[in-house]
């Protein structure tokens, strides 16, 4: 199988506190990998490291070969790495529709001459970002929300907003941070059934989840992380039976 | 905001307080002090009842939005997504046609004062990019009007540069400034950006003041070492030096501007302002170099600034350092907040009385002259109890504030 991403000892420090030490792992096209672990054990740094928010304090991260290590977020972006927030970040005073158009900014290229001239390139540019972000909202299953302000869309709205704002900057690989949190048994069905349609289009992701209803139902396979390190790696069986992962989760059994 | 009525009396005298120095006394041309209390009293009595009307009627001045609403109709996206298609209201169409002939109607001074509310209304638009759009709150707007005066009279002045080059390259001229301020800056943000171009604002003045064999220092451009005339626009043979000229002229101008506005407002750059200004980081995640756009906008509202500096210097034909000073800078701000930030319509609005109002104060009620700043003052105060989004908010601007307030 073909490496999508690989992370080479990523280490991240803050100060004196390693967020992330020696994290190594790939991630192979196509699949749906799932990094876990208790709070604080460094999934978001994660996340912030791969999407450039963070440089690493050491170690490389390469997305299809190409060593990405301090490109700016915004290039990253284009080079295919699009991601969801864990808390919310939607642009609150746009309506949903404009929201998803916003993500489509990386793959288009109207400039301001452009928006100013309206010559006809710039109004079928216009129309197409239109209607790709309609299909979009149309795919998360928010096809009447298009002119609802995203600030006032229920709290499982907003998260499949998100999604459909990190699709419209096609990505390869797709990092949702999180996304079930909050969502109650039935949302978080259709989450997953979402999930899979993603996968089916070939996009590569990479998930943040702690439902384990989530994480085992959909992960091909899951990465563990406790307080930075890596502590296994595998897939869904192999990781319910790991007894390092026990511990990090309960708690070490005395005897 | 919610305002409760036992707070009413409350405002009224602690505003009758407040002000009595100002108001209340007077000091006499022969050097006596006389205490006046009727005009404080008129003004507590009059700030209690319009505190109580507004507070009561909820009115709200929603009256204002509703009978301009239909003015912002045209000019809308492209893409029938996200609007109904445009529409020309007929109330555009009488505005136009009535600024059209209002020339005919007007004298000297009116003329002149129509003039100048246009040039302020192009300066709070160009503004407006920068304070409503990207969301940046920049308190030297002046300094780039200046530059752009300045760029034209020197080269009109020095190289016989005619109106419509001096148009380019006062914008440009301003353009290259505002990105050079903008480049460090825009790492700042709030008010520490504020307090830059607060700086930035000053500095020009004083750069204009102390360059006695270029600017012409505090006497300003032309003098007696610079002679000349800065040119009035000609348009082949014709020389535009009368006022009504410049009306057109300023009329086209300010058309200009909001088709600029509005269509920049719609678009993919637009938007990543916009995204940029809710959420910087996410904006960037979503593809969007931040820092290039916010220069973007700096630039473009410098360039207007400019725009409009090289239109004032050509009308006024005289300028000095002490036309661009802070006040200048506030009050094209207070045009902006007090129309509504981010809608043309308000900021346009905003301008217009800011800029007629004080001149009525100034020209008709000489009475009421010293009084003029307090007035001004108590109107912001005022505003921005009852009214913070401005008298006509930008449909953005509504949500924000009428939705948190729920919360």
């Amino acid at each position: 199988m073909d490496v999508l991403l690989e992370s080479k000892s990523i280490t991240k420090q803050f100060g004196g506190l390693a967020a992330l030490q020696d994290v190594s792992f790939e991630l192979n096209k196509g699949e749906i990998f799932s990094i876990i672990g208790p709070n604080g054990a460094g999934k978001t740094t994660f996340f912030n490291c791969v999407t450039g928010l963070y440089p690493p304090t050491s170690g490389s991260l390469y997305f299809q070969g190409e060593n990405i290590n301090g490109i700016a977020p915004y290039n990253i972006t284009k080079l295919g790495i699009a991601r969801t927030f864990q808390n919310i970040r939607l642009f609150a005073e746009m309506t949903a529709l404009e929201n998803v158009m916003v993500g489509m900014h990386c793959r288009t290229d109207s400039g301001v001459l452009s928006a100013l001239v309206r010559h006809k390139g710039m109004v079928r540019e216009e129309s197409t970002i239109a209607d790709t972000a309609m299909s979009l909202l149309k795919f998360v299953g928010l096809q009447d929300k298009q002119d609802s302000w995203a600030r006032n869309l229920a709290y499982g709205d907003q998260r499949r907003l998100e999604i459909a704002r990190a699709m419209a900057t096609k990505p390869t690989l797709l990092c949702l941070d999180e996304p079930g949190a909050g969502m109650n048994p039935q949302e978080t069905n259709e989450l997953m059934n979402l999930i899979r349609k993603i996968k089916a289009q070939g996009i590569t992701i990479l998930l943040i989840e702690h439902h384990m209803k989530v994480v085992m139902g959909i992960s091909d396979r899951i990465v563990v992380l406790d307080h930075g390190v890596k502590i296994a790696e595998g897939n869904c069986k192999d990781i319910q039976c790991n007894q390092k992962v026990i511990e990090a989760y309960l708690g070490k059994e005395e005897n | 905001m919610k305002l409760s009525f036992s707070k009413v009396p409350m405002y009224a005298l602690w505003f009758t307080v407040l002000t009595f120095p100002l108001v209340g006394i007077r000091m006499m041309d022969d050097k006596t002090v006389q205490f006046r209390l009727s005009p404080l009293i008129i003004g507590g009595v009059v700030l209690f009842i319009g505190a109580l009307y507004m507070g009561l009627s909820r009115v709200k001045f929603t009256f204002i939005s509703d009978a301009f609403k239909g003015i912002a109709a045209p000019l809308k996206p492209v893409t029938a997504g996200l609007a109904k298609p445009p529409a020309i209201k007929i109330e555009l169409f009488l505005l136009c046609l009535f600024l059209l002939i209002l020339p005919a109607m007007l004298s000297g001074k009116y003329m002149n004062l129509a003039i100048d509310t246009g040039i302020y209304i192009v300066l709070a638009l160009g503004l407006n990019i920068v304070v409503g759009l990207a969301g940046l709150l920049v308190l030297g707007y002046a300094g780039f009007f200046a530059i752009g005066a300045y760029a034209y009279a020197l080269a009109s002045l020095n190289f016989g540069c005619p109106f419509w080059l001096g148009l380019l390259i006062g914008g440009a001229v301003s353009a290259v400034f505002g990105f050079l301020v903008g480049l460090p800056s825009l790492r700042l943000r709030g008010d520490y950006l504020a307090i830059v171009t607060l700086g930035f604002g000053e500095l020009i003045r004083y750069i204009f003041k102390n360059l006695p064999n270029i600017t012409g220092g505090e006497k300003g451009l032309p003098n007696e070492l610079i002679r000349g005339e800065i040119h009035h626009p000609t348009i082949g043979p014709w020389v535009l030096s009368q006022p009504i000229y410049y009306y057109y002229l300023t009329f086209i101008f300010v058309v200009v501007t909001v088709v600029v506005l509005e269509r920049l407002n719609n678009s993919r750059i637009g938007r990543a302002l916009i995204a940029v200004r809710e959420d910087e980081l996410a904006a960037r995640t979503m593809g969007i170099n931040a820092t290039k756009m916010k220069i973007l906008a700096f630039v473009l509202s410098a360039a207007w600034a400019g725009f409009a500096g090289v239109l004032y210097a050509a009308k006024i034909g005289y300028i000095t350092p002490e036309g661009f000073r802070f006040e200048q800078s506030a009050l094209i701000l207070a045009m902006v907040i007090l129309g509504g930030m981010g809608s043309t319509l308000g900021v346009i609005l905003g301008a217009v009385i800011l800029y007629i109002i004080p001149w009525i104060i100034r020209d008709q009620l000489p009475a009421f002259q010293d009084y003029r700043l307090l007035i001004y003052g108590a109107t912001m105060v005022l505003m921005m109890l009852f009214r913070p989004q401005g008298l006509i908010s930008s449909k953005r601007r509504k949500i924000e504030l009428t939705e948190t307030e729920e919360k």
